[in-house]
């Protein structure tokens, strides 16, 4: 008797605080390289492997930092081991991850090529078809191949992975975030180049079974960008930024499953 | 037997004789796709794939001496681009000083070029690095083979997933 009148005190509380926290996101962040494979490395020394876990931990206490809903996040790798693609991939996948973000630094024979990139995951053949989808749009007059009555775009879309959209969502907004606090509105000495939002057949976004992009962080065969991740205030920025841009996105996110609700 | 018959006979007998020399060992004939091979050791003109300062490709016409068939004028060309280039501004997107072991073509005309390990050994990575390399040798194949659809990389002789660890490399790449 007097464990039923508990429950029957104690339930509309339990559920009343269940219905006022939100579920955390959960974020994967992926240092790419580490251990023997140190991915590109600059004339000066610095390697790929170094800069993308100090700016994986970076990223960490940004999107840690207090916030409705709350976020968390998890690292692929918080140390210098080498960690095969496969296993990033399937640790994120078990931990059930909201969104995965794979963070690397670019290369280029040519050392004028500076910049960042935000990339989401495409198979060769999406790619074929989305790029049929494109030229026949402006065959017929320049019109957004992403127009979703276009039946090109359906076909398109179907052949996308489950998460594509939200994906290519994603990078639209950390791509954004970035164009604001780093290329449009930032000093000249933190200033860095929009390349934009692309997509390729990168290996450790395969099989992701959640929204994920990689985001090129900047050139290191570029003297300026290299020079720039040497720096506190813009590795600061940097991932700021990238932490409000999740932020965004859980939001964005979130009004569309009420939508769907609805 | 009038001479007419008789002429006509010996045709046959000869015509199947021919044909019996000839079936057996039609596979020695028919060893190397007719198309595959050249006409003969002229000079042959081929756009090559090289990367500028600005980190674009860009094709150059080049003059090769062309080898017994297309395959060895396919290995020239790779190795051509992958020599480092006197050319100020002139880079390679393929590492310099990669050697390319074998060419061959299946059926369904895809090419595949068999690098030796200096091509991940010396590739100096990133995800625009690996792209430049990949779509030269796209690029380098639709320009000049263009009746060939694909291209796939192999390195001593084996698939690798990727060159430096970004972009898959496992199936062929689409050069139609």
């Amino acid at each position: 008797m007097i464990r039923k009148t508990l429950i029957l005190l104690f339930l509309p509380a339990v559920l009343l605080c269940q219905q006022q926290s939100p579920k955390a996101m959960k974020v994967i962040i992926d240092a790419g390289h580490g251990g023997y494979d140190a991915g590109a490395v600059s004339d000066y020394g610095t390697k790929e492997k170094d800069v993308t876990l100090e700016m994986a931990l970076l990223l960490k206490k940004h999107i840690e930092e207090p916030s409705e809903p709350p976020v968390t996040a998890i690292l692929t790798r918080s140390e210098d081991k080498f960690v095969p693609l496969i296993e990033r991939v399937g640790l994120a996948n078990k931990s059930e991850g909201d969104l995965f973000i794979s963070l690397h630094m670019n290369a280029s024979p040519a050392k004028r090529d500076n910049g960042y990139e935000v990339y989401f995951y495409d198979s060769m053949g999406d790619a074929e078809t989305a790029a049929v989808a494109k030229r026949e749009n402006e065959q017929d007059g320049g019109a957004d191949y992403k127009d979703k009555n276009n039946p090109l775009f359906i076909l398109w879309d179907l052949a996308q992975n489950e998460f594509s959209k939200e994906s290519a969502e994603a990078s639209d907004v950390i791509q954004s975030a970035l164009d604001g606090a780093l290329n449009r509105n930032a000093d000249v000495s933190l200033k860095l180049r929009d390349r934009g939002v692309k997509q390729a057949n990168f290996l450790v976004l395969n099989g992701m079974k959640m929204p994920s992009v990689l985001l090129e962080m900047g050139f290191l065969t570029n003297r300026n960008d290299e020079e720039k991740f040497k720096k506190v205030e813009f590795k600061e920025r940097y991932a700021a930024t990238i932490a409000d841009a999740v932020r965004q996105i859980r939001q964005k996110f979130d009004k569309k499953s009420e939508t769907t609700i609805r | 037997m009038s001479a007419g018959r008789k002429f006509f006979i010996t045709a046959v007998a000869v015509l199947l004789a021919a044909a019996a020399l000839y079936f057996p060992f039609k596979h020695r004939f028919s060893k190397r796709p007719p198309a595959l091979i050249n006409s003969g050791n002229a000079g042959k003109s081929v756009v090559l794939y090289f990367v500028n300062e600005d980190g674009t490709l860009v094709g150059l016409n080049r003059e090769i001496v062309s080898g017994v068939t297309v395959l060895d004028d396919i290995r020239a060309i790779i190795t051509e681009e992958s020599s480092p280039q006197k050319k100020s501004g002139l880079l390679n997107a393929i590492p310099a000083g990669v050697s390319v072991r074998n060419v061959f073509i299946d059926d369904k005309q895809c090419v595949y070029i068999d690098f030796g390990r200096v091509l991940t050994e010396r590739h100096g990575g990133g995800t625009q690095g690996e792209l430049l390399t990949l779509e030269a040798l796209k690029k380098t194949i639709a320009a000049n083979y263009p009746e060939l659809d694909s291209v796939k990389v192999l390195v001593e002789g084996k698939e690798i997933a990727s060159l430096a660890g970004h972009i898959s490399t496992r199936e062929k790449m689409k050069v139609r």
